[in-house]
């Protein structure tokens, strides 16, 4: 008899000490936390060198990929024959309170990024004026417009560790948006 | 305490009635080496007391008449001493006798002879020794021997079960009696379960499934831990692996002792641990970069006393994994996918490397059990199981910025279950299960969402009760279920709360008839249901590894599968066939349905997926056959064909296994001069391409079918006659091939030849 009160007992302990450990931690679930990394806003900075006007076309979806659609989607808009400076600037907007500028970890890690600008069909000519030492960076560059007309300019963000060469081929694609692009 | 022989260890017995006259019976089975678990042949079985016997068939398959009551057998083969065994009998029964043809220093009979189920087939079941062969393979990757059973894969060392096409939450692990809580709702979510100490895996269906689960649509799979040793020694146990491809390195050892006390009975314990070690996989092209893993596992089981009228049993285990996860598989958005498989990106040969970079992912899972069995009398006992669970998750994507050192995904999950079952028998071949489980489990994460926080509360009663008579079987039985989920959403600063509530029964019947000594059919039909699960409600976001966007639909409804098998089975001298045919029509079959237009995100474009719910059919047949054309020799055939289609809008549904095929020739030879129990295989496994496909519908077509070769050959060295050795080659011929159930089928080869060569000792 004593043998049986002994196993009762420590079973009926061994239970309720586990489901009380169990019901603490399903009481609050803490507050999920916001992504520092994540990458919502591709900011293109444009200096007309000559007149030394300045603008700004956004991409932004700041509730990340998937979600709601991208809230801002600019048309790159440019005056004929100008020469333009470009900065290229990604950042993440996803809690407004506290934007994260994620520019400078791509400086400090040009070795393993490379940022690639093709205009397609409108008449631009880019090239893209940083270096990692061997490799284009491609976050500043210069723009010189051509004859009136409409296409696209697409910027590329690729992540390249220790395999960049030069080209946009290899790697994981970190950012890549097409702009629509517009010379009058 | 009364000396007891082991010589005879039966187990998983199986009541089949072949009652001819009313006082005699019949004892079939099968007598199996308790060491290596070959089928013994020739072995003589002879009751004395009815004065009839026989000896065991080319298959190690034995027939004996017994009276009702008290019978001894007798037991003779050559090399082991004459064995007396004592049986009551009441019914017929079908059974394995594991004879100790090794151990002649072991003198003890135990005789377990549980009914378990209404059909139980060889196909639905692996034991210990192939286990141990293959263990260095991810242990639901060794259930592919079962026709039927595939595993869904995410390139070698992640893999989980797919069973009959199903896979996730419509397949069940039970490992140690407490269904196993990993994510079942990721692809790339394996078992996590050590297959070193594992002693059988077995695949239940029917109405004894819902003794553990109702919502198994696809099936149930017991994982049993290896049990204490039955003896009163100190039992040790090594088994050392290698494979030359991945340079991949097992280790796995245990201890066992077993002892008998005055005051608790039968007392014991078994700890057991397990490392691996493997670096970059090699296709016989190239390496495939970044596919290395690393595991330690350690578990502890111990008696805390056994006694006639009960016993307390203790289990702990804890599951460590280290996997890195091919590097071409983490791309960026479609136009990339789209690159790698119109094969624009050219693989290069790399090197070998032991080292684990990311992507990759960190697993642990730590399982307690605590089982309590207590026989108020011979007929009427109840178990009482409790389980605690927590399973961690990380998973560090390719690269961040900021050299963030915390992962991009973390899961913590924690699950509570109790389980309480009362077993009756009655008069005149009746039995009852019935009893009641309950879990509660809650999740949290970190980083990037994919999955809320959650709390999941599920209550089930359940009842089988089983009749027999003669040379028929019924089974009847239900589950109902009550399941509520509270998920907490952020959204937009603020969080949501979502309560769910869920109800259901499941119901499954069965009938067996034996229709003469040789052939067997049943008959099982059922209606199961299952709750959406959390991601099919909640996730909301991008798959990295998939490269899609996927939606969850909180309007999900639950799921109920309408089923139907014909089982077959036939056994005679030197032929044994089993044969299951199924059909299930399942209403509300949640799928993933691409969206159109691609999703336009800041990385470009992206396949987005909505959780749908269709009608879906799945029909098919798993085959096994083993015919002795030679006494030493016999020839295998295992298959598993499956169709399956959503109506009425698309025909077919992707990701279901091609047919599949494996024939094999086993051969035994003679012991030789230094070895004994030798075994080879030649096998010829063949797959089919999947024709079942509407094009358009995956990022790539299915692959082509593909043939591998293997080999394996194992045996005992004499002199040391519990040293087992075994080697073994797949994919002898280095065929280059990809694999439809592998999720890197759009980006690399299957990996090429794999050698691997290793031991056994017991002491």
């Amino acid at each position: 008899m004593k043998k049986k009160h002994l196993v009762t007992n420590v079973l009926i302990g061994l239970i309720l000490g586990f489901s009380t450990q169990g019901c603490k931690e399903t009481e609050n679930p803490p507050p999920p936390t916001n992504e520092e990394e994540l990458i919502t806003t591709l900011k293109v900075e444009l200096k007309d060198t000559l007149t030394g006007e300045q603008y700004s076309f956004y991409f932004r979806d700041s509730d990340g990929e998937g979600g709601n659609p991208p809230e801002q989607w600019d048309t790159i808009k440019l005056r004929s024959n100008s020469f333009y400076q470009c900065s290229i600037k990604f950042l993440n907007e996803s809690n407004k309170n506290a934007i994260v500028n994620i520019t400078d970890e791509i400086e400090k890690e040009k070795k393993d990024h490379v940022i690639c600008l093709i205009p397609s069909v409108v008449n631009i000519q880019i090239n893209r004026t940083d270096s990692d030492g061997t490799f284009p960076v491609g976050l500043s560059s210069t723009w010189k417009t051509g004859a009136p007309g409409e296409g696209h300019v697409t910027i590329t963000l690729k992540h390249q560790e220790g395999i960049k060469n030069g080209t946009c081929d290899l790697g994981e694609t970190d950012v890549e948006v097409k702009f629509a692009a517009k010379i009058k | 305490m009364k000396t007891r022989n082991l010589l005879l260890l039966i187990i998983l017995g199986l009541g089949t009635g072949k009652g001819v006259y009313a006082q005699t019976f019949l004892i079939s089975g099968l007598v199996k080496d308790s060491l290596t678990f070959q089928n013994l042949t020739n072995v003589s079985v002879y009751n004395i007391s009815l004065k009839s016997g026989s000896k065991t068939d080319a298959v190690g398959g034995f027939r004996v008449m017994v009276g009702a009551g008290n019978n001894v057998l007798k037991i003779t083969h050559v090399g082991c001493d004459t064995k007396y065994l004592n049986v009551f009998v009441n019914h017929s029964f079908d059974t394995i006798i594991y004879l100790a043809h090794h151990q002649h220093e072991l003198e003890d009979i135990m005789v377990v002879g549980e009914k378990n189920k209404l059909v139980h087939l060889d196909k639905d079941r692996l034991n210990q020794q192939e286990i141990i062969i293959s263990g260095t393979k991810p242990i639901a990757s060794l259930l592919d021997k079962l026709p039927g059973v595939s595993s869904l894969k995410t390139g070698y060392s992640i893999s989980k079960p797919m069973i009959q096409g199903m896979y996730g939450s419509r397949v069940i692990v039970l490992n140690n009696g407490i269904k196993q809580e990993g994510q079942q709702w990721g692809q790339e979510h394996g078992l996590e379960i050590d297959p070193y100490n594992t002693s059988r895996i077995t695949l239940v269906k029917g109405a004894e499934a819902l003794r553990y689960t109702g919502d198994a649509i696809g099936g149930t799979l017991l994982v049993e831990p290896t049990p204490i040793e039955d003896n009163d020694s100190l039992n040790a146990s090594i088994t050392l692996a290698g494979i030359d491809n991945g340079r991949q390195g097992n280790g796995s050892g245990s201890v066992s002792k077993r002892h008998m006390t005055r005051a608790l009975g039968e007392i014991g314990f078994r700890i057991q641990g397990t490392l691996k070690k493997a670096g970059d996989l090699k296709s016989p092209l190239y390496y495939l970069k970044n596919t290395g893993f690393e595991e330690q596992n350690a578990s502890i089981a111990v008696h805390l006393f056994k006694t006639k009228s009960q016993s307390i049993e203790l289990f702990s285990s804890i599951f460590n994994s280290k996997i890195a996860i091919l590097s071409t598989s983490h791309i960026g958005n479609l136009t990339d996918l789209q690159k790698i498989i119109n094969s624009e990106i050219v693989m290069d040969k790399g090197e070998f490397s032991y080292k684990i970079n990311r992507p990759n992912q960190h697993i642990h899972h730590w399982l307690n059990t605590l089982k309590w069995n207590k026989h108020f009398s011979p007929s009427l006992h109840f178990e009482l199981i409790y389980g605690y669970q927590l399973n961690k998750r990380k998973e560090y994507d390719n690269h961040n910025y900021f050299n963030k050192t915390e992962p991009s995904l973390n899961f913590n999950l924690n699950t509570h279950q109790i389980d309480l079952v009362f077993h009756k028998t009655f008069k005149k071949g009746w039995f009852l299960k019935t009893g009641i489980n309950g879990s509660i489990q809650t999740n949290t994460y970190k980083g990037r969402y994919f999955i809320p926080n959650y709390k999941k509360a599920e209550g089930y009663q359940f009842s089988i009760l089983r009749y027999r008579k003669n040379r028929h079987e019924l089974e009847f039985g239900y589950r109902a279920g009550i399941v509520n989920l509270d998920a907490y959403k952020w959204e937009s600063n603020a969080i949501e709360h979502y309560g769910l509530n869920y109800n259901g029964v499941s119901f499954q019947a069965g009938w067996l008839y034996k229709l003469s000594a040789d052939w067997q059919i049943a008959l099982q039909a059922g209606k199961m249901w299952r709750n959406p699960n959390i991601s099919e409600l909640f996730s909301n976001g991008l798959h990295h590894g998939s490269a899609a966007i996927e939606y969850g639909n909180i309007h999900l409804k639950p799921e109920e599968a309408l089923s139907g098998t014909l089982v077959a089975k036939y056994r005679h001298n030197n032929t044994r066939v089993e044969f299951e045919m199924y059909g299930k029509q399942i209403r509300n079959y949640s799928y993933l349905k691409p969206k159109f237009p691609p999703e336009l995100t800041i990385r470009g474009a992206f396949p987005a997926f909505n959780y749908v719910q269709t009608n879906a059919f799945f029909g098919g047949i798993d085959f096994l056959l083993e015919h002795f054309f030679h006494p030493r020799f016999s020839f295998i055939e295992k298959a598993g064909m499956l169709n399956a289609y959503t109506h009425p809008s698309s025909p077919f549904i992707n990701g279901i296994p091609p047919y599949r095929f494996d024939h094999s020739i086993n051969y035994n030879p003679k012991g030789s001069k230094h070895w004994q129990n030798l075994n080879f295989k030649v096998s010829v496994l063949q797959v089919l391409t999947q024709n079942r496909y509407t094009e358009g519908t995956d990022y790539a077509p299915p692959p082509p079918g593909y043939v591998l070769w293997n080999v394996s050959a194992y045996g005992h060295i004499k002199r040391y006659k519990h040293l087992l050795c075994f080697v073994s080659a797949e994919n002898i011929l280095n065929n280059t091939y990809r694999d439809y159930l592998n999720r890197f089928r759009y980006y690399a080869d299957e990996n090429g030849r794999m050698v691997v060569a290793g031991i056994n000792i017991k002491f």
